[in-house]
């Protein structure tokens, strides 16, 4: 199924209607900006983002649509409403749309595109591996780029070990089936530990090593110059949030640092559930601050082509007649993220289980932690040796 | 609307400065008004005033619509589609309406974004008609819609066709949708002329994932956002002829830990129907994929039943528990091919002062000729909906019957 | 908050001091529109106000993972360990107690939980270059009295139990002077202690290790099982606020904690199950407590004798702990004090 869907945009090349391709583009952007204004004019003024005292002043002043204001000049608009002619421009401009580019967050996110121009774009973008092929089968190749994954599971059944390997993971080279990707791993509980660390990315490049021992090809070589201990550990960029408002300006000034760097493909947020679990009287406001985490964290992670991982705690909830453990911050916080993992224990063996996904089935699967970090739950003695050798790389399968 | 010159014949640059001067700035301020004391304080004719009045409510005044006329309207207009699903679409009284919001909602997990992905595969590819996908949540996922496809169609070139007519926009705060949906309207508007088919199904998954952040707040800012969204998702539904399938989230209510919809009372009007999608673990257990749907809310169907009719339907991973079913045309339903109606005059949208709601639920016996015993004929509502409060305060007196449809001619 | 330190418009920051925001907590507690509306800002420049803000906050606190691994700085280095005081079982734990997190030590009675807290009082008065961070320790009592006695015996053999620390430095400490002893029979002292009294002693650098014994028994009597919620919330302050004096002075807090069986409580325990042998038992206060954790130990006794002391061998197994694998060790408590066996590896 995999070589055909990679197959299928192929036959677009030629038949993709011009029509089509200029009306995905064209009436975006604003250049053409008499059809924009045309039926923008019945566009009430409450829709757009101005700022409220403008907007109650325009409503006074009788204004109710776009077009109304667009018929004045900024002068006789800051006239009749009694405002500065800097702010009659900054209410023209909202209104016709020219603050796009700085007014949001991205001038970007309301370009349309065809599924399949983003089945493309899904297909190119690869996967980051777990290092645990299960895991990887059942999320569908790996933690996606552009989605929020949340992992959520009790302390100690291995959340952050799984995003320290990530965090190595994603610094894979190409030519071995990786991203080639840096990582930012912003901790709230102080439980990054640089040794663990140090322990996944060694036995990371050990494997790439035997690899190309294995394979040797021309790439191989060159890629495992750079692919070292250093500079893996140098491509993790380490936060350290102690609250929740350390936690909210770190989210904020994300966007910047990820336009430095652009090679981060991955954002850990390990984890979301400690700050805002505790000195909250007002839980409306922790409600809403955490949609607006949310959807600043999606609009990141499709902005700048990434993944974010978050970890979440897990809590008892009491029902009527039982109780059972539950994923914390509550019902609402559910919907926050795009896929969701729960780990657990079950008969003295570790389980994930994918519990929501817009693209895999739910199912669980066994995984381990081994010294070395993350990885399948190692089988009877015969395929060990054979699953040692044979790490289910994407290479590595390409070539059999 | 402000006055301004060039709005009707008669209305003079003088005049506007003149009105305005003595504080009547808009269409409304001067049809509300008291004409001879204004005439007397702008020292304007009384004459010129009362004719430009005349043509200023014959411009912007709505007119009322005949019953019958209403319902050969929505007899021609409305088309029904089928979401690929038998046991949703006996839930949804035959498939999605165009002109009416549709609703998905339900726990994290339970399968919203599935049914939407499910929706738009059948429809793109089993009706071949447009569909306009507004992701807000990152759940779209375009190789989960290439299974659905290849669930339908062996051939390759009929999933590129389906695909390319599945656009998807990714917005992640409200203004933004708003932005798109303008955009949107103002397309079809144009009727820009299109090689792909016309987007008959506006999905918007998921409404509350944008409007959430804005709600909780001290300020009444994220509620005014909210009826904005509401209002234009009804205009356009209506409007463009499309069926409008958006999904919202659910929360605990924190003092009887029962689970209700995120966006709550004042939403709860917008959607003309709604779907509650549970995750069937206790019936099924959890490794069967069986999921319940039940309808909370109708204009056709029997609703607040959830027990009575639940139906299972399962997503798995193939996508073939959602058997796709064939669309069958029904009686005094047709499927139009052609662009969207850009409706006539007495439909046409125009600033708040005329809008003419017409919460045409043609109710009993209108979809369904067999049952005779239902109420015979349409019954359209009248309702103008000026504010949102006194939409809210028709639709309750007309929810409780007591009103017929009016008659008056033109 | 001083706005006009700020890197900002004038403009925008007059307007913040108008609209009466003090911290850049209410800032960001605020939504944009709320931000707007009470500054009467536009959305490009809250978007600007929002970074700024942030900024401030944040400074400019990247790290990278190398940074992390390079660090020799004693002040920041998360190689610093505290030593448990035996070579053996620091090399189960890496290298001993991690600085900032709470640690939680548990079991049974008399498996030897209190010699373990007992023993870290004392390594932690030990220089750096033996595992110590030179500093006191504070030992907060919420059941038992302190164990004086014992104490004073564990100082006077000190020097045979660290043999690998020359003698003069061994003499030259003045173990007893150092460790603060806390009582906290409830909830509300054990609030103060902890908000107040310790973060003195914190602040002014003379201790560097906190034990609490038992933190369970705070919670033991006064809460009924229909008071879940509200214990629920006392656990996470506390939690909440442990880490932060953890993490501000670098100082490890240790919390002795009991086990129950885990018949009653079927549900709480499979997080820990795997690590239970024979009789199952799992740490007292639930899930939400265990949340709160950096690492866990769990300590029991086993059935054999150790000849020639005849002491009782227990064994001590890492629970959890982000570093550490789950493994175990063996290990005596005799007159000196706590010291791992080498004996076998237990399975």
């Amino acid at each position: 199924m995999k070589e055909k869907a990679a197959a299928l945009p192929v036959p677009r090349e030629g038949k993709e209607p011009a029509p089509l391709g200029r009306s995905g583009a064209g009436t975006i952007g604003g250049s053409v900006p008499r059809p924009r204004t045309f039926f923008m004019e019945q566009r009430d003024l409450g829709s757009f983002s101005l700022p409220p005292s403008l907007r109650a002043k325009l409503v006074a002043a009788g204004f109710q649509t776009s077009q109304e204001v667009l018929d004045v000049r900024p002068c006789e608009l800051s006239k009749e409403i009694g405002v500065s002619k800097q702010e009659a421009l900054e209410i023209l401009q909202v209104i016709r749309g020219d603050c796009c580019g700085n007014g949001g967050s991205s001038g970007n996110t309301a370009r349309k595109y065809t599924a399949l121009e983003l089945l493309e774009k899904e297909q190119d973008q690869g996967f980051i591996v777990t290092f645990c092929s299960a895991l990887d089968d059942v999320l569908g190749g790996g933690v996606h780029l552009t989605k929020v994954t949340e992992i959520c599971g009790a302390p100690g059944v291995g959340k952050t070990q799984l995003c320290m390997q990530l965090a190595v993971d994603v610094q894979f080279p190409e030519c071995f089936g990786g991203l080639a990707g840096e990582a930012v791993f912003i901790d709230t509980e102080g439980s990054f530990m640089v040794d663990r660390v140090v322990d996944m990315a060694s036995a990371c490049v050990q494997h790439c090593q035997l690899i190309a021992e294995v394979h040797p090809e021309e790439g191989h070589q060159a890629a495992l110059e750079t692919f070292t201990l250093e500079n893996i550990l140098s491509h993790i960029y380490y936060f350290r949030c102690h609250d929740y408002v350390e936690l909210l300006a770190q989210v904020y000034l994300l966007p910047d640092f990820l336009s430095e760097h652009p090679k981060v493909r991955l954002v850990v947020i390990d984890g979301i559930a400690f700050p805002f679990r505790h000195d909250f009287e007002d839980l409306s406001l922790r409600t809403r601050l955490l949609n607006g985490l949310a959807q600043q964290l999606i609009t990141i992670a499709n902005d700048h082509t990434l993944a974010v991982v978050l970890t979440n705690q897990m809590t008892t909830r009491i029902g009527q007649s039982h109780s059972s453990l539950v994923p914390a911050l509550g019902e609402s916080w559910g919907h926050a993220a795009t896929i969701r993992i729960i780990l657990h224990w079950e008969n003295k063996q570790r389980l994930a289980t994918l519990y929501k996904s817009p693209s895999q089935k739910e199912s669980a699967v066994p995984y381990c932690v081994t010294p070395q970090g993350f990885r399948d739950i190692q089988l009877p003695p015969p395929d060990l040796a054979e699953n040692k050798t044979n790490p289910r790389k994407r290479p590595r399968e390409e070539e059999q | 609307m402000i006055l301004r010159v060039g709005l009707c014949l008669g209305l003079t640059a003088e005049m506007v400065q003149q009105l305005k001067d003595n504080g009547v700035r808009t269409v409304m301020d001067l049809v509300s008004s008291d004409l001879e004391m204004i005439a007397r304080k702008c020292s304007l004719s009384y004459k010129a005033l009362v004719a430009v009045r005349r043509v200023l409510l014959a411009q912007f005044s709505s007119f009322p619509v005949n019953g019958a006329d209403v319902y050969e309207e929505l007899k021609s207009s409305t088309a029904i589609l089928s979401t690929g699903s038998k046991s949703l679409d006996k839930l949804l009284d035959g498939g999605l309406y165009t002109g009416e919001v549709m609703e998905f909602t339900g726990s994290p997990g339970s399968g919203k974004t599935q049914a939407c992905l499910h929706i738009a595969a059948n429809v793109s590819k089993s009706l071949k008609q447009g569909v306009l996908y507004i992701d807000s949540t990152g759940g779209f996922t375009a190789t989960r819609l290439l299974q659905l496809l290849q669930g339908r169609t062996e051939a390759e070139e009929g999933q590129v066709e389906a695909l390319q007519r599945i656009q998807v926009t990714r917005v992640f705060d409200a203004y933004r949708l708003l932005d798109v949906l303008h955009e949107f309207r103002s397309t079809v508007a144009q009727e820009v002329i299109r090689a792909s088919a016309p987007v008959k199904i506006l999905v918007v998954d998921s409404v509350s994932a944008v409007i959430c952040p804005l709600l909780g707040s001290r300020q009444p800012d994220g509620m005014a956002l909210m009826m904005h969204v509401a209002r234009e998702l009804k205009t356009l539904a209506k409007e463009l002829g499309v069926a409008v399938v958006v999904t919202n989230h659910v929360t605990r209510d924190a003092s009887s830990g029962q689970i209700k919809p995120a966006l709550g009372r004042s939403w709860s009007f917008v959607p003309s129907s709604r779907v509650l999608l549970e995750n069937g673990k206790e019936s099924c257990g959890k490794t069967s994929g069986c999921r319940i749907a039940s309808l909370t809310k109708s204009p056709r169907q029997t609703t607040g039943f959830s027990s009575l009719n639940p139906l299972l339907y399962g997503s798995s991973h193939s996508g073939a528990a959602l058997v796709s079913s064939p669309f069958v045309p029904r009686l005094f339903v047709r499927v139009t091919n052609a662009r969207p109606r850009l409706p006539t005059l007495p439909w046409q949208w125009s600033p708040p002062l005329r809008i003419v709601w017409l919460a045409g639920r043609a109710r009993g016996g209108a979809w369904r000729p067999g049952s005779a015993s239902a109420r015979p004929g349409p019954r359209p509502l009248l309702s103008r909906w000026l504010s949102q409060s006194e939409f809210g305060l028709l639709w309750r007196r007309t929810r409780s019957g007591g009103e017929e449809g009016r008659r008056t001619d033109p | 908050m001083d706005w006009d330190q700020l890197d900002m418009n004038p403009r925008v920051i007059a307007a913040l001091k108008k609209a009466n925001l003090r911290s850049i907590k209410e800032v960001l507690n605020l939504s944009g529109a709320d931000l707007q509306r009470l500054t009467k800002l536009s959305s490009t420049d809250i978007q600007y106000l929002l970074k700024a803000v942030s900024g401030a906050l944040r400074k400019n606190s990247v790290l990278t993972a190398l940074q992390l691994f390079q660090d020799e700085n004693l002040g920041t280095s998360q190689r610093q360990k505290l030593s448990l005081g035996c070579p053996v079982l620091d090399g189960l734990l890496r290298g001993g107690i991690p600085l900032t997190g709470i640690t939680e030590i548990a079991g049974e009675s008399s498996a030897g939980k209190t010699q373990i807290g007992l023993q870290l009082c004392l390594s932690v008065q030990y220089p750096y270059e033996h595992g110590g961070l030179e500093s006191g320790a504070v030992y907060i009592c919420t059941e038992d009295a302190f164990p004086h006695k014992r104490l004073q015996q564990l100082i006077e053999r000190q020097s045979q139990l660290r043999a690998d620390v020359p003698h003069d430095i061994v003499q030259k400490i003045k173990f007893g002077n150092s460790i603060f002893v806390e009582h906290a029979a409830d909830i509300e002292t054990f609030h103060e202690c902890i908000a107040k009294r310790i973060n003195v002693l914190l602040a002014r650098g003379m201790v560097r290790l906190v034990v609490i014994d038992s933190i369970a028994a705070l919670f033991r009597c006064e809460f009924a099982a229909k008071d879940s919620v509200l214990k629920a919330k006392y656990l996470q302050t506390f939690g909440a606020k442990l880490h932060r004096l953890s993490s501000t002075f670098r100082t490890p807090v240790v919390c002795i904690n009991q086990v129950t069986d885990t018949m009653g409580e079927a549900l709480t325990d499979d997080h820990s199950s795997p690590c239970s042998t024979g009789r199952s038992v799992v740490p007292a206060l639930g899930i939400t407590w265990s949340n709160q954790l950096l690492m866990r130990l769990m300590v029991s006794r086993t059935g054999h004798l150790v000849q020639p002391a005849g002491s009782t061998l227990r064994i001590m197994r890492v629970v959890f702990a982000p570093h550490l694998p789950q493994s175990a060790c063996y290990y005596t408590v005799n007159a000196q004090g706590v010291k791992g066996t080498r004996t076998e590896t237990p399975t």
